[in-house]
């Protein structure tokens, strides 16, 4: 009897059938939409979408995600073309100094038989212009970019650090947490503050005077513009080697690090980091062996 | 051929002259002024072509094609300066022709401020 019961109600409910609330999935999504307020977020994120994926329309992304067909074809090439956005860049402003160079070959060819030396000079005038106006234009969204990430870095690591030590402290890494003292997160934004605010003007400045110090031969600034240009180096090395001082001094970062670790930080640091890699490889060396 | 032809015209010319020295030696001048203008204007349309290639040039640039036009107008203004300079030099004008090649070079320094001008917002721009 207890078996008849047990099995009835098996089939009983594995055949019952309910009616289904949930088949009109379009009015759901519709529905779903406006009370989370998706359209106006759309709206908004288009702003800062517009600029680098102008051929991508996130509504449509968006329904069709939805939908289950999306495609991704453009995307990688979108990516590439991100990336590769200021190589590109320099190689047209290459293009365009190889002709600036043909012109001054050819109106020098021309200007070469003339008596008048004036000629010769304002060609070599023009086409200098010219060609330092296009390598400032790189210059300086460059500079504009090395000062955009800065800020950035700074905002970021700012903002990040609160949140990353509530969660060292409440996932039990209490003594790391420790380790990221103030006197750190002093040291972070002075340095960003300090490549942003001083180094970067130096080196604008150390461009300006190599620019005029081309112009004549009698006159000879070329010399300011090196020392500039070498200060610049020894500064930034200077301020990074305080850093990683700081950092060693502040943590217990290095007890856990063995002399393969060691080599490698260094050999990393030396060869990876630009202009100043050597002078703090050394550093990073002497303070992962204290 | 081009070169045949000014060779032909020059050699007649100085021909033309030495024979009119001995007569009336006032009017050789002349010949050499009509003789140099000619072979000039042959020039000119030889010129043109490599003109043309350099404003071909130039369009390609995005931006300087002002200064482009600029230089080879300052090229110019030095050719038709030259021209005649020499010219005042045989007619034994030497006087006449320095005032021109200072009035020529006065000219191409008032052109080529422009290009000085822009140099300068060059570096001024860097600075910060």
């Amino acid at each position: 009897m207890k078996k008849i019961i047990f099995v009835l109600t098996f089939f009983l409910t594995i055949t019952y059938s309910i009616t289904s609330y949930g088949t009109d999935t379009n009015n759901i999504i519709k529905e779903q939409e406006q009370n989370l307020g998706i359209t106006e977020f759309i709206k908004e994120s288009k702003k800062y979408t517009e600029e680098t994926f102008s051929d991508v329309d996130l509504s449509t992304l968006y329904k069709d995600a939805i939908s289950g067909d999306i495609n991704v074809d453009g995307a990688l090439g979108t990516i590439l073309k991100l990336t590769g956005n200021e190589v590109a860049h320099a190689i047209r402003s290459l293009g365009y100094i190889l002709v600036i160079i043909i012109i001054h070959s050819i109106i020098k060819n021309i200007s070469d038989g003339l008596e008048n030396s004036q000629i010769g000079e304002m060609t070599y005038y023009v086409v200098y212009i010219l060609i330092a106006t296009l390598i400032m234009t790189n210059f300086s969204e460059m500079i504009n970019l090395i000062r955009e990430t800065t800020n950035n870095l700074v905002g970021f690591l700012n903002s990040l650090l609160p949140i990353l030590l509530a969660l060292m402290i409440t996932t039990g890494n209490i003594v790391t947490a420790s380790t990221v003292q103030p006197v750190l997160l002093i040291a972070i934004t002075l340095i960003g503050n300090f490549i942003s605010s001083v180094l970067l003007p130096l080196v604008l400045i150390g461009t300006a005077l190599g620019i005029i110090s081309k112009i004549s031969d009698k006159v000879q600034i070329s010399k300011l513009s090196k020392f500039f240009k070498s200060s610049v180096v020894w500064i930034l090395g200077i301020v990074l080697t305080i850093f990683v001082g700081i950092l060693s001094l502040e943590g217990t970062l290095t007890s856990s690090v063995d002399g393969l670790t060691a080599k490698t930080t260094k050999a990393i640091v030396t060869s990876t980091i630009p202009v100043v890699g050597k002078l703090l490889g050394e550093t990073v060396d002497a303070v992962l062996r204290l | 051929m081009e070169i045949i032809k000014i060779i032909g015209i020059a050699i007649l010319a100085v021909v033309m002259i030495i024979i009119i020295k001995q007569y009336k030696p006032e009017f050789a001048i002349y010949i050499s002024i009509i003789t140099s203008i000619i072979i000039i204007s042959m020039i000119i349309s030889k010129l043109s072509g490599t003109i043309s290639l350099l404003s071909n040039l130039s369009n390609k640039l995005n931006s300087g094609q002002e200064f482009l036009k600029i230089l080879i107008k300052i090229t110019g203004i030095a050719f038709l300066t030259e021209f005649a300079v020499s010219i005042c030099k045989d007619a034994g004008e030497s006087a006449i022709g320095s005032k021109i090649d200072l009035g020529g070079k006065i000219i191409i320094i008032a052109m080529s401020i422009p290009i000085i001008s822009s140099m300068l917002e060059t570096v001024i721009q860097i600075l910060p």
